[in-house]
């Protein structure tokens, strides 16, 4: 009865969680946006060009959602909140003079998204500079986008993501 | 022969002779004008930064009757500190980066003269934290412009004509300035921002006849640099000794090492002392720097005319968690123990309010303004050092650990927005933040010019520590800093980042992110007035009178760290946070945009 109530309740935010709680196994939820259940996990899908740069695992078991990322994500996820969070705010989200970078990461593509960050940019408030002579950032430009194209995909809650074994 | 001797000798007599009319009457001006209530002359309203008006035409029985009696657009759209000036019949308003600063008449509104100055845009993504500035000085008919290019000017006051112009620092390696200027005699005091970018702070004092540079006082360093002398520069009542500095960092690692300038700096003309304090250490990763990192983080009192230190008090020795000490100096004289004492009140970013000595440096009270503050649980009073709770010592947890649950956050428990003291309740009137955070060091490389961090956080509502249900980001407080105790608490649902003004109508005033204007009562912190202004208020509020009539003024717009921090507390899910999800962002209750508004009584 109480399993079943449980299972009911659980089952609003997926099938998944059941079969963390009763097997451990993690849910995947993939670059293309599917999520897969299974135990064990499978091997991470190959990366082709229809993959997004970024894996996610997120977690809902305590109530409160929990996600591990990749280390490529985790380490974009941290350059982030080192630098760029000081104009574009905590989990990129935008701030009085910075846009929200959810909103506009999805509008633009990778190309664009390079560029702005190799070269700066001038906005109508605010200006952002060019990164590519800052070796804390120049190195981590893939890492920047993966973390960026998961919050922008929905994919990546607001928050502190963990980083997968 | 005799006569090729006497030309230098009796240029040089001349120059004393002119110079020293000079001198005098700069002292003077500020001080007079200071004096007399109907002016506010600057950003504290006096020296000694109280931000309290001797005014009471506006008083707690009438203030609910306050209206908006005119307003004014900066046409600038990003984070407006600081506040108006009010001279006479003048008023000056100044805007955060393009730096302008209007005249305008209180006769009619009317604007005197506009002075936009032509600055490198390039300066804008090298200030942390948006572009703010936080205000004018005045003295001897000239106003005090520091623009964020570090350009330091001197305004004509009746044309807005440049008189002079000296640059202070260089945007390429990451210098820029924030702070309003003090004239104190004939100099002109201004520091220098850039901590997050590995600038090594100091203190100038420039010639305000002509702008050369009268002395020049850094945070870190040698002990001549400093304008130290080991002997007789004194912490905690003991001589500092030779080095202090150099001992407590790792090779040359002072240089890039920070101890900024930033914050507010007051003066007591009887001691001819000038207080401000230092900003944290360069970079924000701890274990790579070792040492106690002197004098970042500290309280410095110095001689305004030699710029030599009297007395240093380093209150986060080793910071590990971006604790500027920049924060405003309050000078008041207090019965501490059955004594009158010459105090100093220094609320920090820390989250410990400190009630010093401002002639010896004795640290006389130390105590937390906010109760969530838990990365110390107190300061030893005879070493002056707090002690660090370990599992919230981000150098003992290490580089790329996430050390959790750290009150305050890195906006500290309070950042610049100036406290006011009222000498008729005694209290001081504190605007805070309640917000903690998760603090992740990790290695940097410096480049010059380029942000020099190497740590990163989350900031969420205090209440997730505390866990007394609680989701308010801000409280404004009354605090008795003889004993270190807080009198009332207003909890506010976002930081209170707007400077406090008390009066002799004993009303205390303060603004709210939302936009608020609010009055309350300086006994009870009862709430008796509030009204909505067009943005977001992180300004100062300020007090003059004009015609008989007296009235309060603020700048709105929103923005500043406060900005950025907009949607602090809305991480991870909502779940089990109760009302934070019904937060979501600042944004909700305001947009940008500088204004100006006046309140009055009605006629």
């Amino acid at each position: 009865m109480k399993l079943a109530g449980l299972t009911n309740n659980l089952s609003k935010t997926g099938l998944l969680i059941i079969t963390t709680l009763l097997t451990g196994a993690a849910t995947l939820a993939f670059a293309n946006g599917t999520e897969t259940t299974s135990s064990p996990p499978p091997a991470p899908a190959p990366a082709t060009d229809n993959t997004a740069p970024y894996t996610v695992v997120c977690d809902k078991s305590s109530g409160q959602t929990v996600c591990n990322v990749d280390k490529q994500t985790y380490i974009g996820w941290r350059t982030y909140h080192a630098v760029c969070h000081v104009c574009h705010a905590q989990d990129a989200v935008g701030s009085s003079f910075a846009p929200s970078l959810v909103e506009r990461v999805g509008a633009i593509d990778k190309e664009r998204f390079m560029d702005v960050l190799a070269n700066g940019y001038s906005g109508q408030i605010g200006v952002m500079p060019g990164w590519k002579d800052n070796p804390n950032v120049n190195k981590k430009y893939d890492e920047l986008y993966g973390y960026l194209k998961a919050r922008a995909d929905g994919a990546l809650p607001p928050g502190r993501p963990k980083r997968l074994p | 022969m005799r006569r090729k001797l006497l030309v230098p000798l009796v240029s040089m007599v001349t120059a004393a002779v002119l110079s020293w009319p000079c001198l005098t009457i700069a002292n003077d001006s500020v001080l007079k004008l200071t004096k007399d209530p109907n002016n506010w002359a600057i950003w504290g309203g006096d020296y000694a930064g109280t931000r309290f008006s001797k005014l009471d035409q506006i008083n707690s029985n009438n203030v609910k009757d306050l209206q908006v009696a005119w307003t004014f657009s900066t046409g600038v759209l990003r984070g407006h500190e600081g506040g108006p000036m009010v001279i006479g019949d003048t008023m000056y308003v100044h805007t955060p980066f393009p730096n302008k600063v209007f005249s305008l008449s209180l006769a009619d509104q009317s604007i005197n003269w506009v002075y936009e100055p032509q600055q490198n845009p390039d300066t804008i993504p090298v200030m942390c934290c948006d572009t703010v500035y936080r205000g004018l000085a005045y003295a001897d008919g000239m106003i005090f412009l520091q623009q964020a290019d570090t350009n330091l000017v001197a305004l004509d006051a009746k044309s807005g004509k440049v008189i002079w112009k000296v640059k202070n620092g260089d945007p390429k390696v990451g210098s820029t300035n924030t702070n309003a200027p003090v004239v104190v005699k004939d100099k002109v005091l201004t520091g220098i921002s850039g901590g997050e970018f590995g600038v090594r702070g100091f203190l100038a004092a420039y010639n305000i006849k002509d702008g050369s540079l009268a002395w020049k006082a850094y945070s870190t360093g040698p002990d001549d640099e400093m304008l130290v002398d080991p002997n007789k520069t004194t912490e905690m009542l003991k001589p500092v000794g030779k080095d202090s500095s150099l001992k407590t960092w790792k090779g040359d690692q002072w240089k890039i090492g920070g101890g900024t300038t930033w914050g507010w700096y007051s003066y007591d003309p009887d001691l001819n002392l000038v207080y401000y304090g230092t900003g944290n250490p360069s970079t924000w990763n701890p274990t790579v720097r070792p040492g106690d990192n002197k004098w970042s983080m500290t309280i410095m009192a110095r001689d305004a005319d030699t710029g030599m230190a009297k007395w240093f008090y380093q209150m986060t020795p080793h910071d590990e968690w971006d604790f500027d000490g920049i924060n405003e100096m309050i000078l008041a004289d207090q019965m501490i123990g059955g004594k009158n004492r010459k105090t100093l009140v220094h609320f920090d970013r820390n989250g410990f309010g400190y009630t010093m000595d401002r002639v010896t440096g004795e640290l006389l009270v130390a105590e937390k303004f906010d109760p969530a503050v838990n990365w110390a649980t107190h300061v030893d009073m005879k070493t002056g050092r707090p002690q660090v709770v370990a599992k919230y010592s981000t150098d003992l947890n290490g580089q790329d650990v996430n050390t959790k649950d750290i009150c305050p956050a890195a906006l500290g428990s309070k950042d610049q927005q100036p406290a006011a003291y009222s000498p008729r309740t005694k209290l001081f009137y504190v605007p805070t933040n309640h917000v903690c955070m998760d603090y992740e060091p990790f290695e940097v490389e410096y480049v010059a010019g380029q942000p020099y961090v190497g740590a990163t956080l989350s900031m969420f509502p205090a209440g997730r520590v505390t866990k007394d249900g609680t989701n308010n980001l801000g409280n404004f407080i009354a605090w008795d800093a003889t004993t270190g105790k807080i009198k009332w608490s207003i909890p506010e649902p976002f930081s209170v980042w707007s400077g406090a003004l008390a009066t002799a109508g004993d009303v205390v005033f303060y603004g709210t992110l939302e936009g608020y204007v609010k009055a309350v009562d300086a006994n009870s912190g009862k709430e008796l007035y509030k009204f909505k202004t067009p943005s977001g208020i992180i300004g100062n509020l300020n007090t003059y009178m004009y015609n008989g009539k007296q009235y309060i003024g603020v700048l709105s717009g929103i923005g500043g760290w406060a900005g950025i921090g907009m949607a602090a507390g809305l991480t991870g899910d909502t779940e089990g946070l109760g009302a934070v999800g019904a937060y979501k962002s600042l944004s909700k209750y305001t947009q940008l945009g500088g204004t100006l508004t006046v309140f009055a009584l009605p006629n």
